[in-house]
Order: structure tokens, then C-alpha cells, then sequence
């Protein structure tokens, strides 16, 4: 080995790195059916001199581990290749060394390989590293080339051995691009992609179980197989298809109510038993949520309307009466795929909506009366719903004026025309009810005109002139087309969806590919939702290889941390049990403490500024409650509640992990798919190997929930990557 | 809104970092340790109190401008004979009570108990003119959130998740010296009131154990578990969100093993003072007296506490609502007072109230009020210049000077010198005041003098 002697920085190795850039690409024609890889390509590190190595020889791995004590150290990453040509498509990389840089560079580029091979005194050839994928050329994508959705993508970065702590010079190469991009911010050069690498089987599950807990309440053991043999994208598609599942409606009730209306637990069970409870509180859509996110196909649909529930929030603490609540988040769910600017239409006229933000009977000034439009509703549809405070560049980051200072999104003044521009409307007819000049209280369905109490006076929104001589409706769609069409919302929609779905804190460059999905779904259209969570979903910052950067992801928030586990407990259930268990754990389902959500988008860990939103609600109380929530869930049988009519309980099937328990290697493999996505450290693995292994062998269950408690409890799982 | 100032007061919240503090010209911890125990008890009423029903004029003049508002056929209406009148001795006018504060009246005439006239979230001293050309008018009045978020940071230009306990924390947190107990507990959930630019609150639940399940026991699989959730806590890592999970667990089960054997065993002292039955919020103050007993082996010399109670957004049928709610405040608080003289600390505990904002005088359809603004709050203690009125009390007539419509009414008084207040009484000096009360230094008087 050639490997291990420091150097200074060579300017070759710059010069070639430069040409490399500048080569043609090849065109690949990889078969649809590829081979599966032989090899396995182990990155190694010499930690005194910040170097890094990647090779695929058993013999070089067996070296370097033992130059431990010189400082190598295997990283933990590891990728497939094949050792020789195992299909058409796969081609030579070649290896060169650099002995006065004391580096290594790879390559499957061919006239790259020729070239290097043409500079015998600078590059000493080392043969073929091993078998890969060329890249094809392809535009649309970040570094102009791209590689088959099935195979990881190899980027290549450089350092130049000119920058402060990087060490001498060095390539390091990323299968996550996420991870690749932030090594710009210490000085290395970006050099694009470099070749395509065959995936495993075992990379593959892995992928398929982090998108099962990004588009979905949890893998269930089965999904991850579901996944694999119907393709990521595919199976996105076949999601973004299905019907929504349904909310059972209940109808108005009066907004006080009747002293008859209360809940009584003498038997028979009536569905009026239990009337306060089931009008006047959101029990029933609360468990109905958790019985359908656990039970039900349409995952995706689901999981978009909850991300979306905590966007567009209503709250039971103003909106509490269940009827309004299911009518609106049964909307959400109908519209979650549908266009945006539809969507905000509906969320604006919603009578739940009118309530929570009092945009309901909202009338014109009165100079009589002293009375002034409520501006509740403008300022948070601008603020929370479409623009955010700042104006915003496609990357999501803040324009700025010459001075460095964030430019405001809009003015008082816009809140104040907006509010005017939203008069007149009140709540929808009660059913059976006359229709009023203004209606009694009802959050059922959308909101009706009152021209009466409509300001027609001209206003400006946002740069955009809404006409005194349109109609009601008329001017109240030019503003919500005025805010539609403004640039904030595709990168502000654009980032909350990849914040709630994928990672907290996004890279600009994966904030500008969806934003421009949100712009224009290759159809012309804005603001096609179905478009904007396919490239959330499908975005090489979500999909492929094993995420490495170091704040990727997100911490699992109360509810889906617990579905979660129910899910991966293959659980058949009424929901009664979940509502209960999550209510006290800081995020009780469709109660946020206000309009601005459980917690905000915008939450930052103090110490090392990474937007984390969910930590906003993890604190000592509810840190140690997850924990015993998982716990009680694990240890628990769970008898139908007596109090709900067709209560069912809940159910656990464990067949598929108690049918390995004896064998506590097998059901660790199941918990690193199913709760890990692969990412159980081995430190992990031993800790609660150790723990199952001390339940006997022949306790098939007490070893399933002793592996489910720890695997669920262990922080790697509880972070989502 | 002040735009300079805006983009400064960002800057803090997103960052919360150490060099936010140079903007009050301020790079280290100014606090001198302390030898004396103080604690501050923040009883927040969620909803929006109806302070205008909680003191009312009792004397002829002032009780028939009440009724003329709040006749009986509003639903609202208190009657005279109702009233649990005190005498502020701080003028001549008496005021009754609602007639559900049995005890925290006879409490306000020993002195315990000082009345707090009007205040609510100010950028600065505001007069209607002022209001009506929109001239440093908080954001959002009249609105839940944002109003709550106001009160609980002192800061009323722009959204900021930093509260003035928080910073109130931060400024003293020196006095107590390596306590491994935050100064801030709140027994109430995350709040932003609790949120310090360096110091976080400790959250305890306000039931139940206040710890991990399933870790005790002396049989092999117990243990195995026991050993094998630690381990996992203690492996090292690399990954930012998966360091702070295990981290946050990992200090909660350290804290909870200081604090749940103090808010889960019965104390003799203080345990019987409290009918915690159907009384959320005395179920809390408990906890906190049982923590109170317990300060020396905590080691710490400043605690500030957060407790809460819902429900008060009274739109309708208000009379019930806030009868049940005040009696609960008043057995509570009441009781939690009780305690700390039975635990011989009364002269340094102060409590006081919060809530989202005062209600509409003028009654609305359904015997109810609505979202308003300035309102009427207590401070309860031994150290406090009780049977007194502090602030300025509105002028109950519609469309008055203090009327900004349907009577809600222009605070005479800000949250920041209220806080200030109690800033100084627990030890900031007045020029560091601003780091607790952001906008102190627009109002001439910094301390109001109830405590």
C-alpha cells in the first residue's frame, strides 16, 4: 500500500480534476434488468490527514484494518459495484494513484482513463477498481447526468489541500447528494457525478422502508417487499391514485349545547349514549384518524391531509365540535392532490375555517358602528398559509436588500386591503334552517356571500388591483389569485412538504427542484399537488442510498412516532386506544395549541442552528412519554372500550417476528428494516441483541416485545433517515 | 411595526445564540450568586379572563357604570350584593371581588394580594390617538396566539419563541451556582414563556409518574431492559438529531430521578392544604409546594414555575364557565399561598396571573364577552404590597378614553412593567432589566411597586 504517506498538494491532480469536468459523457445503455452486485466498496479514513479511500479488495480491507493504529479507520459507508463485467452495461473504473499527492482517483470514464494513463510520471495506473454504470446525460437533472433510479449515485468531490483543517489534497466521494452538497460549505470542490453503482438487495429495502416512513404512518413487515417488487416510483404513483379514505360525517349541531346532550353510561349503548362526547368534542375524528392511518391503503393521501392539517391548522380548541372538524379534514384529505390554488379556495371558505379565524361574518367598516374588518384571517393566510414573512428566492432562502436585510412579504397595508376584500361572507345555511343575512353558527361546508356586507371598494393585494365592479366572489378569487401567483408560495408550500415528509432541514438546491414542480408540473400547471409530493417523494435527496449528512431527517413527532410502532406491530384497530395515548403526549390530533401549529416550521436546535421543527415539543415530560407510550403499547393487551359503540380493541399480530424469535440475529435483521430503515448502528444491534438474548429462546413473544420496545425506543429509530 | 427592530428581534429567535445578547449591550452573566430562596409562580389563564368581571367598582357611582353596560338582562351581570368587596388602601374607592374568590378576599385584605389595574402587551406608552393612527400598536391584539405569545415574552413588535421567564432565567440563572435543576419548571407543557436564549425549562407532568416505565425490577429481563435502554442513550454519535434525541431522554430520566420522588410523594407540610379534586390547577400549585419544600436538596436559590388553566374564552354562557374556573383559581391559589407559609417561605414565593387578554365590556349575544385587550391581574404573596391597586383602572364607559371598542380597553400599563416588576424583586438590577423586559426603557416607570 501506497497510501499512507502525507504529502503536499500537487497541482496534477487539480489539472485533472479540471479536465474531468470538460470530458463528453458517455452515454450508458444499461439493461432494465440488472445484475446483482458481487462487490462490496468500503470507504476508509486516515483521520490524521483527513483522507479518504474507497476500495472493493478484501486483501486492502484486511491492510488498513490492521494500520489501525496509524489512524485508518473504516467510516461506516459502504457501497455495491461488481468485480467484473456482469452485464453489458457494467464497465471498467479505472484506479490511479498519485504518489506525489499521495491520493487515489477513479474513474469510469474511458478517455478520462486514457489521459491519466498518458501521464505515467504524475499517475501510476492500479488496474481496475471495479465494475459500475456510466452516467447518462440528462439536463433536468442537478449535475447534468443522472443514473437509473435503481442504482446509487457515486459524486465526487475534491479538495485542493489549499483550505484551513481540510488536509492534504483528496477526492471523497457521496452516495447522498445531501450529504455531497454540504461539503462545498468546507471548501471542497463539487465535481459532479461519477459513476452509477449497482444497489443490493439489502440497500434496496432500505430505501424502500425510509420512503414507507416518509410517505406512509409506518411499514407494516409486508410493505418493504410491496415496495421493492413494485419500484419506488411505481408504488408512488399507485398511492397518489387511490381514493381517499373517509371520515363518517356527522351532522350540525347547535353551537351551545343542550342540556339534554350529555353522556350517560347506563347500558344499553345507544349512538346517543355518549352525546357530549361525540358532538361536542373530536373523539370520533380522533379515532377515526388513528383507525384509518393505521388500517388503511391510501398511506400517502393520509400522511399528505395530516402534514397539511398542521399547514392549513383549524384547532378543536376553537373548532370543537365534530361534525365541522371531520367536514374539514375530509376536505383536506379530497384536496391533498389537487391543485393548490383549489385547495386554498376551500381552506378560506370553509365554515371551520371562518370560525377558527373569524373570517365568518367578517363585515364591512361601519363608521356608525366603529367597526373595522378582522384581520385575523388576511394576515395569517399570507403569513402561515401561502407567503411567509420574507420574500423568498425559488431556493427558499431570503431576498435581501443592499443592506442585508430581509425583505418584507407584504405590508400592513396588504392585510388591511386583503381584510376589506374578505367581507361578507357568513357561516353556511344550517340544513333545515332559513337562510340568514347572517347564519347561526356552522362549520360544515363553505361560507355564503352577503353583498350587503361586502366592502366593493377597489384595493390593491399584493401589486394586484381587485376592481370595485367584480363580484363578491369574484374579487375575493383575484386576491386568492393575487397570493397564488406570487413567487414565495412554491418554495414556502414546497419546503413544509419536504420539512413534514422527508427532513427538516432542507437543502436549497432540493427546495428549488420541488418549488419548480410547484411552478409548473412539466404540464404547464401551478401548484399541482400531486406533482409537488411525487418530487418530494421520488427527489435524489429522498430516494437511494443510505443518507449520511449529519442533520438529515427528522425526529419522529408524537403521532406518527406511535402509528409507527402500530404499524410495525401489524396492529388491526378501532382507534380508540391510539387517541388515548397520544392526546397527553403534547400533540393531541386536531387540537393545536394555535394557529401556529404543534410546533413551527421554523424551529432551530440552539446550539447547532439545524432547523429541527419537531424538537419544538420535545422536552423532559414528553421525552420520557414516548418512551412509556412505546412501552405501554409493547406490554399492553388492549380490550375494546366499553363506552364506544362497535368498539373493536386493538390487535396485535407479531406472527411474522415470533415465528424468528429463537433466533435473535434473524429478528434484529426484521427490526433494522422495519424500525431502522436500515440505519441500526452496531452498537445498537449488540445492546439489544444482548437484551433478547436474555429472554429465553422458547418466550417467542417476551423476545418480540422486548426487541419492539427497544428498537422503537432507541434515538436511531426515533430519528427518521 | 418597526421594521428595524423586527429583523433584531428575529435574528434572536432563530438563532438564540449568546451574541443575540449584544443587543442589549450585554456579553456575560450579570447576576450575583444569592444566598436568599426566591420563586416566581406564573398561573396562566388560557382563553382570555374576564377581568372586568373578575373586579368590579363597588361604589355607587362606579358599580351603576357597570350596570349600566352589564345589565342583568345581559347574562353577565354581577350583582352589588354579590360583590367580595375590599378597600385598596392605595385609594378611596372600593371594589368587590367576584363572588367566587372566597378566599383570595380576605387574603387582599390582610395585604397578601395586590391588584394589578389594566395591563396588558404595549411597545410603549399608548394613548387612544395613538391606537386609532395605528402607532405602536401590538401585533395581532385580539387574537389567542399571538396575544398569549405576547404575555409570555413581553414582546409585542414581532414573533419571537423566547419568553420573558426564559430570559429572566437566563439573567439569574448564576445565583444558582452548579444546581443540576433548571431554574425554570413548568408543570404546564412547552411554553414559550419558559424559554430562555441559554436556559430551558424543565417540563413535569402534572400527573402521574414523572419518569420511565418498565425499569424497575431486580429479575433478569427487567434488568436486561434497564441496561440495554441506557446503553442505548449513552452510545455515541454523530448524527445531529439522533445526539439531541438521546440527549433530551437521556436528561430527563437524570432530572427525573431528582424530581419525581419530591412531585410524587405526599408531604405532610403541604399535601393536606389542597383540594385537588376536579382542580386541575391545584393539582399543579401542589406539585410545585411539594418542589418548594424540597429546595434545599435541590440546591437551587431562584425558581420560577409556570401552572395553567383553560377554558376561559367565555364567547357564551360566561356566567357558569367562569364561576367554575375562578373558584378553581382561588382554592388553588389560595391554597398554594397556605403552603408557603406552612413551608415558612411565603415572604419569598410571589405568584401571579397571566391570561391571553381582558374580554369586550360590552356584552356579546349569548351572554358572553369578547376578545379584548387590557386586564385586570393579582399578585399574591407574602412580599407583596397587598390590598392595593396598582396601574390605572379603566374608566368603564363605552367609548371612553380607554375604550378602543365594544370596551376593550387601552392598557394603561404594560406586560413589560410587570415583568420588570418582578424582574427587580428577584434580583435584576434595574439596567439589566431590558434584557428581561425588551421594551422597559420606553415606560418611565420601571417598577410598579406591588412587590
Amino acid at each position: 500500500m501506497r497510501c499512507c504517506v502525507s504529502s503536499l498538494y500537487s497541482r496534477a491532480v487539480a489539472r485533472v480534476a479540471r479536465i474531468a469536468l470538460l470530458l463528453p459523457v458517455v452515454l450508458s445503455a444499461q439493461a432494465l434488468a440488472q445484475a446483482s452486485p458481487d462487490a462490496t466498496i468500503v470507504e476508509f479514513y486516515l483521520a490524521p490527514q483527513n483522507k479518504y479511500f474507497l476500495t472493493s479488495k478484501p486483501s486492502e480491507w484486511a491492510v488498513l484494518d490492521g494500520l489501525s493504529a496509524n489512524g485508518w479507520r473504516r467510516t461506516g459507508l459502504t457501497y455495491a459495484a461488481y468485480s467484473g463485467e456482469a452485464d453489458p452495461a457494467a464497465k471498467p473504473v479505472c484506479r490511479f494513484f498519485h504518489p506525489g499527492v499521495v491520493t487515489h482517483f477513479y474513474s469510469i470514464d474511458p478517455a478520462e482513463c486514457a489521459l491519466l494513463r498518458s501521464l505515467p510520471r504524475d499517475f501510476v495506473d492500479e488496474g481496475v477498481a471495479w465494475y459500475a454504470y456510466p452516467p447518462a446525460v440528462n439536463a433536468s437533472e442537478p449535475s447534468g447526468k443522472s443514473c437509473a433510479s435503481s442504482n446509487t449515485a457515486l459524486f465526487r468531490t475534491f479538495n485542493n489541500g489549499a483550505i484551513a483543517n481540510n488536509g492534504p489534497a483528496n477526492h471523497r466521494y457521496f452516495g447522498d447528494y445531501t450529504f455531497y452538497q454540504t461539503y462545498s460549505a468546507k471548501g471542497y470542490a463539487l465535481e459532479g457525478l461519477a459513476m452509477c453503482l449497482p444497489q443490493t438487495s439489502v440497500e434496496k429495502r432500505a430505501d424502500a422502508a425510509r420512503l414507507l416512513f416518509q410517505a406512509t404512518f409506518g411499514a407494516r413487515p409486508d410493505d418493504i417487499a410491496t415496495v421493492t417488487n413494485t419500484g419506488t416510483t411505481a408504488w408512488i404513483d399507485q398511492q397518489l391514485n387511490l381514493p381517499p379514505s373517509q371520515y363518517t360525517p356527522r351532522d350540525w349541531v347547535p353551537n351551545t349545547r343542550p342540556d339534554t346532550c350529555v353522556n350517560t353510561s347506563t347500558p344499553p349503548l345507544t349512538p346517543t349514549s355518549y352525546c357530549q362526547r361525540d358532538n361536542y368534542t373530536l373523539y370520533l375524528p380522533q379515532k377515526e384518524f388513528f383507525q384509518q392511518a393505521i388500517n388503511n391503503p391510501d398511506q400517502l393521501r393520509q400522511r399528505v391531509a395530516w402534514a397539511l392539517s398542521q399547514f392549513f391548522v383549524t384547532s378543536g380548541v376553537d373548532v370543537g365540535q365534530a361534525y365541522g372538524m371531520i367536514d374539514y379534514q375530509q376536505m383536506l384529505r379530497d384536496e391533498a392532490f389537487g391543485n393548490f390554488k383549489t385547495l386554498l379556495t376551500k381552506v378560506t371558505l370553509h365554515g371551520a375555517m371562518g370560525r377558527f379565524l373569524d373570517m365568518a361574518n367578517n363585515q364591512k367598516p361601519d363608521a356608525a358602528r366603529g367597526i373595522e374588518p378582522n384581520e385575523n384571517y388576511a394576515r395569517e393566510l399570507m403569513q402561515l398559509f401561502s407567503l411567509g414573512l420574507y420574500q423568498l428566492n425559488n431556493d427558499g432562502s431570503y431576498k435581501r436588500d443592499t443592506k442585508g436585510v430581509a425583505l418584507d412579504a407584504y405590508t400592513q397595508e396588504d392585510v388591511e386591503d386583503l381584510a376589506h376584500v374578505m367581507t361578507g361572507w357568513t357561516y353556511p345555511t344550517v340544513p333545515g334552517q332559513p337562510s340568514r343575512t347572517v347564519n347561526p353558527n356552522n362549520n360544515k361546508g363553505y361560507m355564503e356571500e352577503r353583498a350587503q356586507y361586502h366592502e366593493f371598494a377597489e384595493k390593491t393585494v399584493l401589486g394586484k388591483r381587485i376592481a370595485s365592479n367584480l363580484s363578491q366572489s369574484q374579487r375575493l378569487n383575484a386576491a386568492l389569485d393575487a397570493i397564488f401567483v406570487h413567487p414565495n408560495v412554491a418554495p414556502f408550500v414546497s419546503k413544509f412538504l419536504i420539512q413534514h415528509l422527508v427532513t427538516g432541514d432542507p437543502s436549497p438546491s432540493y427546495i428549488d427542484r420541488v418549488a419548480k414542480v410547484f411552478q409548473n408540473n412539466g404540464g404547464g400547471i401551478r401548484g399541482d399537488l400531486k406533482a409537488v409530493v411525487r418530487a418530494v417523494l421520488t427527489d435524489i435527496e429522498a430516494r437511494g442510498a443510505a443518507k449520511w449528512a449529519p442533520s438529515y431527517g427528522h425526529l419522529s413527532e408524537p403521532v406518527l412516532k406511535l402509528t409507527r410502532l402500530a404499524r410495525a406491530m401489524n396492529t388491526t384497530t378501532d382507534g380508540v386506544y391510539f387517541r388515548g395515548a397520544t392526546a397527553s403526549a403534547a400533540q393531541n390530533v386536531f387540537y393545536a395549541p394555535s394557529v401556529f401549529n404543534y410546533y413551527p416550521p421554523d424551529y432551530s436546535l440552539s446550539k447547532s442552528g439545524v432547523l429541527a421543527p419537531e424538537f419544538a415539543i420535545y422536552n423532559t415530560s414528553t421525552a420520557l412519554a414516548r418512551v412509556n407510550t412505546i412501552y405501554a403499547t409493547v406490554y399492553s393487551n388492549i380490550q375494546p372500550d366499553a363506552t364506544v359503540l362497535g368498539a373493536t380493541g386493538t390487535q396485535f399480530n407479531l406472527s411474522s417476528y415470533t415465528s424468528i424469535a429463537a433466533d435473535s440475529n434473524a429478528l434484529l435483521d426484521r427490526m433494522n428494516e422495519v424500525l431502522f430503515a436500515g440505519r441500526m448502528t452496531a452498537a445498537t444491534r449488540a445492546t439489544i441483541k444482548k437484551a433478547v438474548d436474555a429472554v429465553a429462546a422458547t418466550d417467542a413473544v417476551g423476545r418480540v416485545r422486548m426487541a419492539l420496545f427497544l428498537s422503537a425506543s432507541a434515538p436511531d429509530s426515533q430519528v427518521l433517515r | 411595526m418597526n421594521h428595524s427592530r423586527r429583523h433584531l428581534l428575529q435574528g434572536i429567535s432563530a438563532s438564540a445564540t449568546l451574541a443575540s445578547l449584544s443587543r442589549f449591550g450585554i456579553s456575560e452573566a450579570f447576576a450575583q450568586s444569592a444566598t436568599d430562596y426566591k420563586a416566581l409562580v406564573c398561573v396562566f389563564m388560557f382563553g382570555g379572563n374576564d377581568g372586568n368581571n373578575l373586579i368590579i367598582p363597588a361604589d355607587t357611582a362606579g358599580y351603576a357604570a357597570y350596570n349600566a353596560v352589564r345589565p342583568v338582562s345581559s347574562g353577565i351581570n354581577i350583582g352589588q350584593s354579590e360583590l367580595l368587596q375590599f378597600q385598596p388602601r392605595s385609594g378611596t374607592r372600593v371594589f368587590g371581588y367576584h363572588p367566587s374568590m372566597k378566599r383570595l378576599q380576605p387574603l387582599t385584605q390582610s395585604g397578601k394580594v395586590a391588584v394589578l389595574a389594566n395591563v396588558g402587551p404595549l411597545n410603549a406608552p399608548m394613548s387612544k390617538a395613538d391606537f386609532q393612527a395605528n402607532k405602536n400598536r401590538p401585533y395581532q391584539l385580539f387574537s389567542h396566539s399571538d396575544q398569549q405569545q405576547q404575555w409570555q415574552n413581553a414582546d409585542s413588535e414581532e414573533i419571537s419563541r423566547i419568553g420573558w421567564g426564559g430570559r429572566l432565567a437566563d439573567a439569574i440563572s448564576p445565583m444558582n451556582g452548579a444546581a443540576q435543576m433548571p431554574v425554570i419548571t413548568s408543570i404546564a407543557g412547552s411554553v414559550t414563556f419558559g424559554q430562555g436564549n441559554q436556559t430551558t425549562m424543565l417540563t413535569v407532568p402534572s400527573s402521574g409518574t414523572f419518569g420511565l416505565s418498565g425499569i424497575t425490577g431486580t429479575d433478569a429481563v427487567t434488568t436486561a431492559r434497564r441496561d440495554a435502554l441506557f446503553a442505548l442513550l449513552d452510545e455515541g454519535r454523530d448524527h445531529t438529531l439522533v445526539a439531541e434525541t438521546a440527549l433530551g431522554l437521556k436528561t430527563a430520566h437524570a432530572l427525573s430521578g431528582i424530581v419525581n420522588p419530591i412531585v410524587t410523594t405526599a408531604n405532610t407540610t403541604v399535601d393536606a392544604l389542597f383540594d385537588t379534586n376536579n382542580n386541575g390547577l391545584a393539582t399543579q400549585l401542589q406539585r410545585v409546594a411539594r418542589l418548594i419544600a424540597k429546595r434545599g436538596d435541590l440546591g437551587v436559590k431562584r425558581q420560577i414555575f409556570f401552572v395553567s388553566i383553560g377554558g376561559f374564552d367565555t364567547h357564551a354562557n360566561q356566567a357558569n364557565t367562569q364561576t367554575n374556573l375562578l373558584s378553581q383559581v382561588d382554592a388553588a391559589v389560595a391554597s398554594f399561598y397556605e403552603s408557603t407559609l406552612a413551608l415558612g417561605v411565603a415572604n419569598q414565593v410571589t405568584t401571579f396571573t397571566m391570561s391571553d387578554f381582558g374580554r369586550t365590556f360590552k356584552p356579546a349575544a349569548g351572554g358572553g364577552s369578547d376578545h379584548a385587550w387590557g386586564n385586570h391581574h393579582l399578585v399574591v404573596g407574602g412580599a407583596v404590597n397587598g390590598n392595593a391597586l396598582y396601574g390605572s383602572f379603566p374608566s368603564l364607559v363605552l367609548n371612553g378614553n380607554d375604550d378602543v371598542g365594544e370596551g376593550r380597553w387601552l392598557p394603561s400599563t404594560s406586560v413589560d412593567q410587570y415583568a420588570a416588576t418582578l424582574a427587580s424583586w428577584f434580583g435584576v438590577a434595574s439596567a439589566d432589566l431590558p434584557r428581561v423586559a425588551p421594551n422597559i426603557n420606553a415606560f418611565a416607570t420601571k417598577n410598579l411597586g406591588f412587590v
